[in-house]
């Protein structure tokens, strides 16, 4: 299932093209960062092409009044027209700029939203009066255009994110329009100030998520995984603080269901201890199929937040749960089996593994000892250290006679001889 | 009357995101691209005409001399 932030870049790069997103699905493997690369290269191409003439019109600015160009250009200029040119002629007129913002009907504005120039919005966002933007974020979410008013509200400054805090109610618009922006530092800053706020929206957020249908939660998840450690942590509170079992079970299998469970795993692995015992109590984990769908995804991930998410999860739960979960792993492909010990290493989740290992029954354990003992000298040295420092040597004899260990002193002996070889 | 567009052809030789691309999807990305400069290029031309026609008189001198003056 292609990512949100994919999804976003490939319908502003079609956007830019002026083609149907779907001219452009065979792109999907490209991934959000080459599209966002190809997306802000070509339309660089677009607005600098005009370079000349939007300096001309930038130089023709003094002369004619707003109150007689403004509605002449909302009348015959199209809205694309209108926004590659806005940018760039704005910055150099800036309190020009300002009051065409109050003066245009916010519907044609939202048309010329998608054709601004990033670049130039960045710059402009300190002296936009928030008053107008509020009314064109407020009309873009009507209209479900989540894609444009994404980039929009990472450009943000604190005031304008107060503003959109007060004046836009549409949680779902704005969490929607979040799963589309594309930087995730920026997504924190606005999150953060969310939290601080004094409109209390996130918890408001949270509240509609939890009711919500299946994409909602889905973006939400999306949202908060991207977020830093510390917003994680503290959105987590709020989501499982106040929630019902219920909607947590709700949100859990629609995880499963949308293709959300890395994002989901993420979220899981940066909670507070009060948010995980609490997320680790609810019932839906009792269901084997859960368990089951909540690995099977990590199949193609080597990514440290999915798998912490899973170590830091399933390490707390009962024995049946985790013999479900240890069966599940050795599942997975022979890959992703064979790369679990790296998995553990990267996470510093060996016990959690380990313990995943133990529980998984006699076939899943023939399966990890077939797949492990194919690995080089090096990593199964490694193995066996982990096993014997964690006290699994009991438990996992089965293993550990599968893999065959190589005694250290002999793998550096191996390596000064080929080295020998290679200089001699 | 037209603005003549900026760059003549308006497009560069190549772009640097487009060579990492296999050479079929590059060349229909670029043939994309082309075409939206040459829309882009003509939405903006005749905007242009537009509004001078619809300006009124007095301001029409200044804005004929400020957009095509000195070509």
């Amino acid at each position: 299932m292609t990512d949100l932030t994919t999804r976003a870049q490939l319908i502003l790069l079609a956007r830019t093209l002026h083609v149907h997103p779907q001219r452009l699905q065979h792109l999907r493997y490209l991934g959000a960062d080459r599209l966002h690369e190809l997306q802000q290269q070509i339309s660089g191409v677009l607005f600098d092409q005009h370079t000349e003439t939007f300096r001309r019109i930038s130089a023709l600015v003094p002369f004619i009044p707003l109150s007689i160009s403004i509605p002449l250009v909302q009348r015959l200029v199209p809205p694309m027209t209108t926004g590659r040119a806005a940018a760039s002629v704005g910055v150099e007129h800036p309190v020009k700029a300002a009051e065409t913002l109050m003066m245009l009907d916010p519907r044609y504005a939202a048309d010329c939203a998608p054709y601004l120039d990033p670049r130039a919005i960045e710059q402009l966002a300190d002296v936009a009066p928030p008053g107008p933007i509020v009314e064109i974020v407020n009309e873009l979410l009507r209209r479900c255009d989540y894609v444009t008013a994404g980039p929009f509200l990472s450009c943000a400054t604190p005031e304008l994110i107060a503003a959109v805090e007060a004046g836009v109610p549409d949680d779902a618009g704005l969490i929607h329009s979040a799963a589309y922006s594309y930087d995730g530092d920026l997504l924190s800053a606005v999150i953060r100030q969310l939290l601080d706020g004094p409109h209390r929206r996130i918890p408001r957020m949270v509240h509609a998520v939890l009711g919500g249908r299946p994409a909602l939660q889905h973006a939400a998840l999306s949202v908060f995984s991207r977020c830093a450690p510390d917003v994680i942590c503290r959105v987590g509170d709020v989501l499982f603080g106040n929630a019902r079992p219920v909607e947590v079970a709700n949100l859990v299998r629609n995880a499963i269901g949308a293709g959300a469970v890395p994002e989901f795993l993420t979220l899981a692995g940066q909670l507070t201890p009060v948010a995980l015992w609490t997320l680790v109590g609810n019932p839906v984990f009792d269901d084997p199929g859960v368990g089951a769908g909540l690995v099977a995804p990590l199949d193609s991930r080597s990514d440290a937040g999915s798998w912490g998410g899973l170590f830091t999860l399933m390490s707390r739960m009962d024995e049946p749960v985790r013999g479900v979960v240890g069966y599940a792993l050795a599942a997975l492909s022979d890959s992703a089996v064979a790369e679990l010990p790296a998995r553990a290493t990267e996470t510093h989740c060996w016990p959690a593994l380990l313990d995943l290992v133990a529980v998984a029954g006699p076939d899943a354990q023939a399966r990890f000892g077939a797949v492990w003992s194919g690995l080089g000298p090096e990593r199964r040295a490694h193995l066996h250290r982990c096993i014997t420092e964690h006290h699994y040597d009991t438990r996992l004899a089965e293993i550990t006679a599968l893999v065959d260990p190589v005694a250290v002193d002999q793998l550096f002996f191996q390596r000064r001889r080929m080295q020998r070889y290679r200089h001699g | 009357m037209t603005v003549r567009s900026d760059c003549e052809g308006g497009v560069p030789e190549t772009l640097p995101a487009l060579q990492s691309l296999p050479a079929d999807e590059a060349r229909d990305l670029f043939e994309l691209m082309r075409a939206a400069v040459t829309f882009e290029a003509a939405a903006l031309d005749k905007s242009i005409d537009s509004m001078l026609a619809a300006l009124p008189r007095p301001f029409r001198a200044v804005t004929k001399k400020i957009m095509f003056g000195g070509r």
